[in-house]
């Protein structure tokens, strides 16, 4: 038990100094000051890279609907926060007491508010840690354009569809389908069959099907 | 003490809650491809590290919600729809599991007893809680999707949600030795508001309780859900249940499968390995078959093979797949199939010393898989069904894991790695009970590329030019180093390849990372790639890093996983820009080089904004014309506008004066000087650097006067700015237009810096109703030369020219022919006669005198210069670089050697100009240009020689040619006066850069760039 929870403690230490040592230019927004440990050597500020894919890897299993109606309008529909925005910071919220659920917290800087959110600010959203454990992980420097549900009474929320809801953006303000959007979206007027789409265009069709509802 | 207790008791609970949220965190990452999970060598018991993760005995009991799930799923109901579906597994005949339904929870969870409160925490009942190990799997129903949508966000449980939302949860928490101890799984009601909706929650259900037990995703028939080749009724029956997508529109889920929650072999195999009935638990499971006496076992490693078919290191993530030779038709079977990923055991990301070894919510990676090296490539194909019994084959195949389809399967997982090389399949007679090692020796393996050993302490030269192509080993990093200078910045980009030197995502992940050499090992990286693959060209990522202390740095790349494998290869590629030569241009521009690593055709040169015309470009070498600018310094960025790399120089090129220079006076003064006359000697100023020797040519100085003093430099005007020229000279004479002293003030770029540096001169003007004053009073002359000069005065009235006034000229001294005795002024007030000076040896004083009273008079004075006394100052020409335009003239000035030179007239100069071609070119052509090889050394095409003579401001000129012969060529012109001296002025002709291709070779599909070191040889594409 000592062992275990010697190694729970470190583990969360770790999690507080993670973000003094994870300073990487993918980790600068705009309008930040570089965080370095060095006076010597900075990173630049670089626009953040397409996320990474991050699968669902235990429950639920993914599976790709359009539904009735199209993909994209279904998904405007279910959100509550639509936005395209950077990942600032990640912070895992332990539990006070047995009965308490952790969750993580997760921060943007919202670059263009659709829905739910304001441009330019900061907004931090909560999800349930079986959320993040079942595959709807961040990570600081990631910029996604994403379709969120409206926070619930606990005031948690996550992507809608699971990953469906989440796209990634590339340095130029590009943003890219998976093949699981390709697939959901093939019959989009504007994203049908395409892997990336301008971010402007993209947020046009997300007006758009906010329209049709 | 009883305060004591309390307190300790809190303590522990506290301890117990926390140690809970960071178990249930760390059931983050999963495997699949065989076990869900496998125990590491972080947080669990050394004795278990390589053990899938398991329920203790293959013992499950679950816990089921007290409330009904749906009208249509009334709590009984809803209790036989999950004991289905847990009968989906456990009735498996090899498989020792046993799941007892031990009754209900303790309450109906809902969203009543799901809440927030008041201090912002979430509270859950506590016997869903992955802290409740004593309701080891608890089910929730989600009658009114409360719970659903408290937990995912409001409308998650909304009935057009139910494709993703409709059953969720898993395992949240395990065991030091490597066991599941919680597990939680809702079941949203709304899903099930229909009996045709009964069977897609089984199905989620089914695959939701697989994971719980630990099975991880598998594939198998892909051509299921790509339908290529169209599946068969065969390909459906081995099509796993444990497959890790669905089909977008696979609603109902039977659309695509027709039966959808029946296992398949590679199903039951994969739950038979984590709990195979044996001898020793057989009987704890009465009515099941011993696994490994009912099956058969084929295993073994995939290996990386040598040149000559030799192993060399393990190959993980293969799925390698046993199907059953159908004895009727002696082809694979689709339905009788199993499969495995190699390294099934070992882990996929251990981290690396750049981005960390932790997850981004601080779990240490170490804690999946083992690092035990003999797992690396292991596979385990064992449950192996034999459809006929007795004895039969299988045929053991490899197939890389579909990235769009599996991308959650295997240890790689999510990010697959393609094989290398081939495998031909092999067919292998099994039995029950066999048990079959085969390796797979992989032919036609990626060959690990020679590198220079490299380590932390010891790390490797940066390869000549900054551009390689490589290869990760597991475990380590490639380390450079690199001097730096201060106030750069540089990119660093890592692309990966496949064994064909093409950009691939499903090889190496690099990451890359800078320290200062002289950090400690094990600093955490000051700059650094979060992520690979981080820039727009494809399978490569980039690092962007500014220095601003000059030092020496490391490099690192690494494998994001710290993997490394043969056809882990990558083309690096450090662009940075480390000098200039020279670091200084005049204000109108010039030419400069650039020197660095990892140049290349089509990087764009900018400078503010400016892009720089570029004249000659090699791997370490820019050559660029650089604008005119005023004073001051610069910046002087390569961009490749394909990968966005770039590296800049700042405030690098200095422009005119710095700082550091001074501004000099030479002047000995004029005396009185009458007003609208030039006063008998210039004002000349010298800008020298800090240094007090180098002279700095292309400076602004501003001249600036008082009391209407007009300057010869400014048109007439009493202000400008002029630039001093190569000798850092900037001269004027000076024009007093009013009575009483003026002042002269040079200023060194004025407005640049602050203070400013300036000299100042004087002269005093007088004025009466006649004045004369003679224009450059003061000869000097070649020693021996004969020369005619025109001896210009002008006679004014109180500053107003005299016109029609008759001077009077008079050799006073020496010998000298005048051209007339008199000459009467214009109307400006300008008058002259010319002066033959032959052979001139000694001085000879000329006065001019206003007639009739031969007075007021002016002196002119031609004075011998000695050729030994004979300089030459560069005056513009020097240094250019074409590309094939016409050259600029050369121009020179002969002066003489006094501290404030004179120039000197009439001075014989030499020009020579040699025509050469640099040594390592190839030979060009034109005029007769017979070089039929390509020398180290430079070859002399021609030698040219010419004479003149300076003119009366000492100046003497030539337009240098490269005649006919074509780029590249040197054309050095050396300059010869007096008796010894000499400039060499060298000149350059380039051949004309053509369109610019790509530097990075970054199409989408870029081939290896050339590698331009024999130790780094990359692999020919063709």
């Amino acid at each position: 038990m000592l062992r275990r929870t010697i190694l729970c403690l470190l583990a969360g230490l770790s999690i507080v100094l993670a973000p003094r040592f994870l300073t990487g230019q993918d980790s600068v927004t705009p309008n930040s000051v570089y965080r370095s440990r060095s006076n010597y050597l900075l990173p630049r500020a670089f626009p953040p890279k397409p996320p990474v894919r991050e699968p669902a890897r235990i429950n639920p299993p993914l599976s790709i609907n359009p539904g009735n109606s199209s993909g994209l309008s279904r998904l405007v529909r279910a959100a509550g926060i639509i936005f395209s925005g950077t990942v600032t910071r990640i912070q895992l919220r332990s539990p006070a007491n047995a009965q308490a659920v952790s969750t993580v917290a997760i921060t943007f800087h919202v670059e263009d508010a659709l829905r739910g959110s304001i441009s330019g600010r900061e907004l931090t959203i909560c999800e349930w840690a079986g959320v993040w454990s079942s595959g709807q992980r961040y990570r600081v420097g990631e910029r996604v354009f994403v379709f969120l549900y409206p926070r619930s009474k606990l005031g948690l929320t996550s992507s809608v569809a699971g990953l469906i809801g989440r796209f990634a953006v590339d340095t130029r303000g590009t943003v890219l389908l998976s093949p699981q959007h390709i697939s959901v979206f093939r019959r989009h007027p504007v994203l049908g069959g395409k892997s990336r789409v301008s971010l402007s265009d993209f947020a046009l069709a997300v007006k758009q099907a906010h329209e049709e509802e | 003490m009883q305060t004591k207790m309390a307190s300790t008791m809190r303590l522990f609970l506290l301890r117990l809650a926390f140690g809970a949220t960071i178990l249930f965190l760390c059931a983050l990452a999963s495997r699949a491809g065989g076990p869900a999970r496998v125990a590491g060598s972080a947080y669990f018991d050394p004795s278990v590290e390589g053990r899938p993760l398991m329920w203790p005995q293959g013992s499950i009991t679950y816990y089921v919600d007290q409330g009904n799930l749906s009208p249509v799923l009334p709590n009984a109901d809803a209790n036989a729809v999950v004991a289905s579906a847990f009968s989906q597994w456990t009735s498996v005949a090899t498989a020792a599991l046993s799941v007892t339904a031990r009754g209900s929870l303790a309450e109906d969870v809902s969203g009543a007893n799901v809440t927030r409160n008041s201090d912002g925490t979430i509270s859950m009942p506590p016997d869903v809680q992955p802290t409740a190990t004593g309701t080891p799997v608890g089910i929730v129903y989600d009658a009114d999707g409360t719970v659903t949508s408290a937990l995912l966000g409001a409308g998650a449980a909304d009935r057009t949600q139910c494709f993703y939302n409709a059953v969720f949860g898993g395992n949240d928490s395990y065991g030091s030795l490597a066991t599941y101890e919680h597990a939680l799984i809702v079941i949203n009601g709304q899903c099930a508001q229909q009996a045709s909706q009964v069977s897609e929650i089984q199905y989620r259900l089914v695959r939701a309780i697989g994971n719980v037990l630990g099975v991880g995703w598998s594939q198998l028939n892909v051509n299921v859900q790509t339908g290529s080749p169209p599946p068969t009724t065969d390909d459906y029956s081995g099509f796993p249940v444990m497959h890790f997508l669905d089909l977008w529109n696979c609603v109902p889920i039977t659309l695509c499968y027709p039966h959808p929650t029946q296992l398949s072999m590679d199903d039951i195999a994969a739950v038979s390995r984590l709990y195979p009935v044996t001898a020793q638990n057989q009987s704890a499971f009465p009515g099941k078959q011993l696994f490994s006496a009912g099956t058969a076992r084929i295993h073994g490693s995939v290996w990386f093979t040598d040149t000559h078919g030799q192993r060399t290191q393990p190959m993980q993530g293969v799925n390698v797949v046993a199907r059953w030779i159908d004895p009727a038709t002696g082809q694979p079977s689709r339905r009788y199939a199993a499969s495995s990923v190699s390294g099934y055991l070992f882990t996929g990301n251990q981290g690396n010393p750049i981005t960390g070894t932790h997850d981004a919510v601080g779990e240490p990676l170490s804690q999946w898989g083992s690092d035990d090296p003999e797992l690396e490539g292991e596979f385990d194909l064992s449950g192996l069904q034999l459809p006929n019994g007795g004895s039969t084959q299988y045929q053991l195949s490899v197939e890389g894991l579909d990235p769009q389809w599996s991308y959650g399967v295997g240890p790689y997982s999510p990010d697959s790695v393609s094989p290398s090389g081939s495998f031909l399949p092999v067919t292998i007679t099994v039995s029950p009970g066999s048990n079959v090692q085969q390796d797979i020796l992989m032919a036609d393996t990626a060959q690990p590329l020679p590198q220079s050993p490299s380590s932390w302490t010891s790390p490797a030269s940066l390869p000549v030019g900054g551009d390689w192509v490589s290869s990760l080993r597991h475990g380590g990093v490639n380390y450079f180093q690199l001097p730096i200078q201060a106030n750069r910045t540089l990119s660093i980009t890592a692309t990966a390849l496949n064994e064909s030197g093409r950009s691939s995502l499903l090889k190496a992940r690099p990451v890359i990372g800078m320290w200062a050499a002289a950090d400690p090992e094990g600093t955490p990286s000051p700059a650094f790639t979060p992520s690979p693959f981080n820039s727009l060209v494809l399978a490569t990522s980039r690092l962007d890093a500014q220095v601003l202390q000059a030092g020496n740095f490391l490099i690192g790349i690494s494998d994001l996983r710290r993997d490394g494998r043969p056809d882990f290869r990558y083309h690096g590629r450090v662009l940075y820009a480390d000098t200039l030569s020279p670091a200084r241009v005049g204000v109108n521009g010039g030419t400069i080089t650039v020197r660095g690593t990892g140049f290349a055709r089509g990087l764009s040169a900018t400078m503010g904004g400016t892009t720089l015309t570029q004249l000659r470009v090699s791997a370490t070498e820019i050559m660029v014309a650089v604008p005119a600018r005023s004073d001051g310094t610069q910046s002087i960025t390569l961009t490749d506008s394909t990968t966005g790399a770039s590296t800049t120089m700042a405030n690098a090129l200095t422009y005119g004066a710095a700082a550091s220079d001074n501004i000099t006076l030479l002047y000995t003064g004029n005396s009185q000087t009458p007003m609208g006359t030039q006063a008998a000697k210039p004002v000349t100023v010298r800008v020298l650097a800090a240094d007090g020797v180098t002279a700095v040519s292309g400076v602004t100085v501003g001249w600036t006067t008082t009391n209407s003093l007009q300057l010869s430099a400014c048109g007439g005007a009493t202000s400008c700015s002029v630039t001093t020229d190569q000798s850092g000279s900037a001269t004027t004479w000076l024009t007093p237009a009013a009575l009483g002293a003026a002042t002269l003030t040079a200023t060194l770029a004025p407005g640049v810096y602050s203070p400013a540096k300036s000299v100042t001169a004087t002269v005093n003007a007088i004025g009466s109703s006649s004045d004369i004053g003679a224009v450059t009073p003061y000869l000097r002359i070649s020693q021996g030369a004969t020369v005619t000069l025109p001896l210009l005065v002008r006679a004014v009235n109180n500053g107003s020219p005299r016109t029609g006034v008759q001077i009077n000229y008079a050799i006073m001294t020496g010998s000298g022919t005048l051209g007339a005795a008199s000459a009467a002024t214009n109307s400006s007030g300008y008058a002259s006669v010319n002066l033959t000076l032959t052979q001139i040896t000694a001085e000879t004083k000329v006065s001019a005198c206003v007639a009739p009273s031969n007075a007021p008079c002016a002196i002119f004075y031609a004075d011998p210069v000695p050729l030994s006394q004979q300089r030459l100052q560069p005056v513009s020409g020097a240094g250019q670089v074409s590309t094939g335009q016409a050259f600029q003239p050369i121009i020179v000035r002969v002066t003489d050697s006094a501290t404030t030179p004179n120039a000197v007239i009439a001075a014989p100069v030499v020009f020579q100009t040699t025509v050469l071609r640099p040594g390592g070119t190839s030979p060009g052509v034109g005029d007769g240009e017979t070089n039929p090889v390509n020398p180290s050394q430079p070859v002399i095409l021609q030698i040219a020689q010419s004479t003149g003579m300076s003119d009366v401001n000492g100046f003497a000129n030539i337009v240098p040619s490269r005649s006919s012969f074509s780029p590249p060529v040197e054309v050095d012109v050396w300059v010869a006066a007096g008796s010894t001296a000499l400039l060499d002025l060298p000149l350059q002709v380039l051949p004309a850069l053509s369109g610019g291709s790509s530097p990075s070779g970054a199409s989408s599909e870029p081939a290896v760039a050339p590698v331009r070191h024999p130790n780094w040889r990359g692999v020919d594409p063709r």
